[in-house]
Parts: C-alpha cells; sequence; structure tokens
C-alpha cells in the first residue's frame, strides 16, 4: 500500500513531536522543560494515532485527502518549485542589491522575461513599484530599508 | 464609564485618527475586493506597519480595515459571481443573477446599505455587553487562563472541515514554535541550534507573512487563474439609491440577520462564512416567496450582507474580553495586540477600557464611511478586480520582504518568511488550519507563564476550580463532538433499522 503525501505530513509531524520531546529532555530547568516536552508529547501521539489510523484505512480515509479535491486544481510541485526559486531569487537580489535596486529588476524581470508582458509595462509598473515601497517605507514611516552587500548594506 | 466613553470618542474624531481610517478603509475596499487576497493576506501585510505606531491607532487603522473588506468583496460577489472574501459567498446566490436581469446597481446599493447598518448596530449590543460580562470575567486568574487559551484553540481548531485532530495539531505546533529562543525567567536557549539569530524567537510578523501572506501567493501562482473581466457598470445612481430603499422596505429581515450575524460572531471560531449561509436560509425561510431565492432576489442579497458586517462587533467582544478569537481575522488582530503591548483578555475592559470602546466605536463609524465610498465608487472599485496576479504577485512579495525585513533589520527574516510560506501552503493543501497555528503561536508565551504562575500557586492540580473545570469539560466536549455525532447517526441509523 502507497502512503498518501498527507501520510508523509503526519510522518513529519510525528518526527517533529519526537524531537522536541528529546530536546526539552536536555534542557537544563524545569520551568523551560515543562510546557515544550508537554506539547511535543501530545503532538507526537496524536500525529502517531492519526497516522495509524492512516495506515489502517489505506490511506484513503477521508480526512486524510488533501484540502482541495474534487474540481480543484491539483498541486502543481513544479509549479511551487519554480515560485519559491523565484522568491529566493528576489531573496538573494536584496541581498545583493538593496531593496530599492532589487524591486526594480525583480518586477521588471518578472513581468518582461516569466510572464511575457511588454517592454514598456513591465518598465512602468517596475518603476511605480519602486516609487511605492520608496515612498511608503523610507518616506512616511522613515524606515531604512536594506542597501545591500554591494553598496555598504 | 462615561470617561472612558469621552476618551474613546475623543480620540476617533481627532483629525489625524480620521484620516487613518480613512486609509485603512480605501485599503481594505481594495484588498477585499481583490480575489483571492482577503482580509487575511491583507492584515499579515499591514502587520509590520503597525508595530511603529501607538496601540490605539494601530489597532483601529487594523479595526477599519475589517470592516471595509466584506463590503467591498460583495461587488465582484454581484457582478462576476466570484465573492471578494469567504463572508461574500452567500451574496452571489442572488446577487450575480440580479446583476444578470440587469439590477446589478440596485444589488450594489442593497449590499452595500445593509452592510453599513448590519456592521452599525452590533457595534452597540457590544457596548452594552461590556459592563455585564467585566464582573464575570473578573473572575478569572491564572488557572483559567491556561483553560481558555487551550479553549480558544480547540474551538479555533475544531471548527474547520478537515478534523478536530488537524486542527488541534495546528494549535499545538504553533504553540510550540512559540517556545522557540530564549526562556525568559531562566534565560535557556530552547531550539535555537546554537544560532543568534533564534535567540530572540521567531516573530510574529514573519511567520504571518510567510504563513497567510506568501503562502496565498504561492498558492494563487500555483493554480494560475486567469485574470477576471468585470465589464462596465451601470452608473445610474438611482438605481443604487433603489437598492438602499429595498433594505429599509426589508427592515425586519436586515435585524433578524444582523442579529444572526452578531451572534454567531460571539461564540468562538465559528467565523462569518457560516454566519451568512444560516443568515441567508432564515431569510428564504421566512420569505413568503421561497422559490424566488436563487433567481435574483434583493433579500437574498440583504440578509448575508447584514450578517457578515454583524459578525466584526461579536468577533471583537469576544477577542478583547476573552481573549479567544471570533475568528481567523481574530487570530491575528490577537498577534497585533501582543504586538503593540496590550494582553486581550479578562483584565483588558478594566485596565485599557478606553480601548476596548475605541475599537467598538471605531468599528461602527467605519462601517458607515467604508458603505458611503462603496456606494459611490463601486464601479471604480469595481475595475480592481480584474487586476491579473501577474501584477499582484510582484508588488506583494516586495511589500511582504520589505516587511519582514523592517520587523528585526535582519535579512534572515525573508528566509524565515518564505519558509513559513511554504509550511503554510503545505497546511492550506492538507488541510491544516492555519488560524489555529497562529492563535497558538500568538498566545504560546502568555500560555507559559499562565501555566507556571499556575503551577507556583496552586500545584500540579491547579486546574480543579470550579471555572477551569466548566473550561476543560467544554474543551473535551468539543473536543469528542465528532465521536458524539458518529454514535449519535449510527443509533439513528440502527432505530431506522428496526423500524424497517
Amino acid at each position: 500500500m502507497k502512503p498518501t503525501a498527507n501520510l508523509f505530513v503526519l510522518v513529519f509531524l510525528v518526527g517533529l513531536g519526537a524531537f522536541g520531546a528529546v530536546m526539552s529532555l536536555t534542557f537544563r530547568h524545569l520551568e523551560a522543560m515543562t510546557l515544550p516536552l508537554v506539547l511535543s508529547s501530545v503532538l507526537l501521539v496524536m500525529a502517531a494515532v492519526q497516522l495509524a489510523l492512516g495506515f489502517r484505512t489505506g490511506g484513503r480515509k477521508a480526512s486524510d485527502t488533501p484540502a482541495r479535491a474534487g474540481t480543484e486544481a491539483r498541486v502543481a510541485w513544479s509549479r511551487l518549485g519554480l515560485v519559491v526559486a523565484v522568491s529566493l531569487g528576489f531573496f538573494a537580489l536584496i541581498t545583493l542589491l538593496g531593496f530599492r535596486i532589487a524591486t526594480l529588476v525583480f518586477v521588471f524581470g518578472y513581468l518582461r522575461f516569466l510572464r511575457q508582458r511588454g517592454w514598456s509595462v513591465s518598465a512602468g509598473f517596475a518603476v511605480a513599484v519602486t516609487i511605492l515601497i520608496y515612498l511608503i517605507f523610507e518616506v512616511a514611516l522613515k524606515a531604512q530599508l536594506f542597501k545591500g552587500l554591494l553598496f555598504g548594506g | 464609564m462615561i470617561e472612558a466613553y469621552g476618551q474613546a470618542l475623543g480620540f476617533l474624531f481627532q483629525p489625524t485618527t480620521l484620516g487613518l481610517i480613512f486609509v485603512a478603509i480605501l485599503v481594505g475596499l481594495v484588498i477585499g475586493i481583490l480575489p483571492g487576497i482577503g482580509g487575511l493576506v491583507g492584515i499579515s501585510i499591514l502587520l509590520p506597519f503597525l508595530f511603529r505606531m501607538p496601540a490605539e491607532v494601530a489597532l483601529s487603522f487594523l479595526i477599519a480595515f475589517h470592516a471595509a473588506t466584506p463590503t467591498s468583496g460583495s461587488i465582484t460577489a454581484i457582478l462576476i459571481n466570484v465573492p471578494g472574501t469567504a463572508s461574500n459567498i452567500a451574496t452571489t446566490i442572488d446577487g450575480f443573477p440580479m446583476n444578470q436581469k440587469g439590477q446589478g446597481a440596485r444589488a450594489i446599493g442593497a449590499a452595500v446599505t445593509a452592510s453599513a447598518f448590519g456592521g452599525f448596530v452590533p457595534c452597540f449590543f457590544a457596548l452594552a455587553m461590556i459592563p455585564l460580562l467585566t464582573p464575570i470575567v473578573m473572575n478569572f486568574k491564572s488557572p483559567e487562563m491556561v483553560m481558555l487559551v487551550l479553549l480558544g484553540i480547540v474551538f479555533m481548531g475544531s471548527f474547520t472541515e478537515h478534523g478536530v485532530s488537524k486542527g488541534v495539531m495546528s494549535g499545538i505546533l504553533g504553540l510550540l514554535l512559540a517556545l522557540v529562543g530564549q526562556e525568559l525567567v531562566t534565560g535557556v536557549h530552547r531550539f535555537t541550534f546554537g544560532t543568534v539569530f533564534l535567540v530572540d524567537g521567531l516573530g510574529l510578523i514573519e511567520v504571518s507573512l510567510g504563513v497567510f501572506g506568501v503562502a496565498e501567493m504561492f498558492d494563487l501562482l500555483t493554480k494560475r487563474q486567469a485574470a477576471l473581466s468585470v465589464g462596465r457598470m451601470e452608473r445610474k445612481l438611482s438605481h443604487v439609491f433603489e437598492g438602499a430603499k429595498d433594505v429599509f422596505r426589508h427592515k425586519w429581515l436586515w435585524l433578524r440577520s444582523t442579529v444572526i450575524g452578531y451572534i454567531v460572531g460571539v461564540i468562538p471560531a465559528i467565523g462569518a462564512a457560516t454566519a451568512v449561509l444560516v443568515a441567508y436560509a432564515q431569510a428564504k425561510q421566512i420569505s413568503k416567496t421561497p422559490e424566488k431565492f436563487g433567481t435574483g432576489c434583493v433579500e437574498g442579497v440583504i440578509a448575508p450582507e447584514s450578517a457578515n458586517n454583524a459578525v466584526a462587533s461579536g468577533d471583537l467582544l469576544t477577542t478583547m474580553v476573552l481573549g479567544i478569537p471570533g475568528g481567523p481575522f481574530m487570530a491575528l488582530f490577537l498577534g497585533a495586540f501582543v504586538m503593540v503591548g496590550v494582553v486581550p483578555g479578562p483584565r483588558m475592559m478594566v485596565e485599557n477600557l478606553p480601548l476596548g470602546l475605541t475599537l467598538l466605536l471605531g468599528l461602527a463609524l467605519a462601517n458607515i464611511i467604508a458603505a458611503a465610498v462603496c456606494f459611490f465608487g463601486a464601479p471604480y472599485l469595481a475595475r480592481v478586480a480584474s487586476v491579473h496576479i501577474d501584477f499582484v504577485f510582484p508588488v506583494t512579495l516586495a511589500l511582504i520582504f520589505a516587511g519582514s525585513f523592517l520587523a528585526r533589520g535582519a535579512t534572515p527574516s525573508m528566509i524565515e518568511t518564505i519558509i513559513f510560506g511554504i509550511c503554510g501552503f503545505m497546511m492550506k493543501r492538507f488541510g491544516f488550519s492555519r488560524p489555529a497555528f497562529i492563535l497558538g503561536f500568538v498566545m504560546g508565551d502568555l500560555l507559559e507563564n499562565y501555566v507556571l504562575l499556575s503551577l507556583q500557586v496552586a500545584g500540579p492540580l491547579f486546574f480543579l476550580s470550579p471555572i477551569s473545570m466548566g473550561l476543560l469539560s467544554t474543551i473535551i466536549i468539543v473536543l469528542t463532538l465528532p465521536l458524539w455525532r458518529k454514535g449519535f447517526a449510527r443509533l439513528r441509523s440502527f432505530r431506522g433499522f428496526k423500524g424497517a
């Protein structure tokens, strides 16, 4: 019997509960140990029970099915991977170039090369978003956004 | 009490406060009308801006935002059969058919007017309940607070479609993650893995931005929805006013639906989506022409739109007085309270009464202003719904990253947000309750304080006080409710079999 993806999530939670319980036992003081140990143990037990029930019903129990079923689109894992990669790319740009330049480059690049929007629409929107971020954070909130490692951030 | 009202009104009617409330309403109207975004994403994006403001300003801003989102969400529900928020679902049943019959403007007039009065009047129900509730909740000490927090998590986790156990596990996970970092009393580093960044623990802003903001963006992009075509909405104000008059013609329907919404709001964790369906069902049952429901009947718009705005004041009362959020939005609102240094719960109405009154009165005011803006600006707001996700995603991500960075002024906060974005996406896909998770995360530190205090004062059997036992019994009943339902269903089928 092949476990469903939902069962893998439960296995993860069992592992997390066990890890939390074991780590809690290493905390020096009783006050620091009490609640993490109790919570980890409860999580471990609940996840283990759900996992056992899931295996008993062959991984096909109603509550084991993903939240979206029927007419909803199936999970596009490759699409999720791409979106996460794009987000990490934006993070990398911010780290190197700072918020202002990174926002300009990211928004333009995303619209022009990933979404195939026109040059003028992509460039215009990128400039507008950058100005918006600048006005909201640096002017209105007087907050200093990260300047980027290449610019002394 | 009168002095507290004076302070609340004095603060609310300052020009800067009114200006900020107006900005919050505009933001709420835009967010409410963008399908797939919703109030939860909006509040998580707003949180980083707010912790720099004084408590009354920040919370008034948020409550005004909350008042506006269901009001504008009715516009897309009526024009294109897509609810702007979950609380506008029932509006599509009759609102969209009304639009198809050329009565879209009338439907919007009815929806907006029902929302205005449905949101305004229950605030005064809530204000009237405060002096009645205060003496009761004054008896709540640390042991009772432990039970109350656990009850809130159980409620929040139970009222999901994917099983009580998943909801409760989500809450426990949130509680556990709240304990990451340096324990304040003993100084022990818990789950920090030797990193300096985690000594301060996980941040509410980063976690909520990830679990709601980033997760929703990931979800929308993986579904690759096409842009919505709104078309042109007729701009005859006379038709919009006709809809407003309909609410006065059906004033008893409006009142019943408002009361239903308020009561559902007071009961923790039920939420506006349930309130609107109950209100719609009662409207159809009591109507002299129930066969017209679903074909474009204005009563089918008035009932749910009154209820969805009425929920907010009941929600807010329960959140402030008991510290148990009335719904998912209030779980994050609870986080906002903690962030600005206000502890919601029984003591809030004693120590922070002017703030509580400010929020309820602010909610009432915001409902009226939001409705007025929608009334005249609906055709323009409707165009916002056509904005494609291609443009929404980069703006939202930029705001999320900027907000996340500002929380601690450290770039690893953005990685934390992405990680929790992936977690939030997984939670949504596999039926775990994100509101229960966030509630657990927000209340984790407080729960630990209450537990340690209770153990010090009353020992391990601290839960034996009458109120604690009552709350514990409620927790057990809610947790075992699915078993009771199964048992009764079996008993009924057995009796039916015997009868046959």
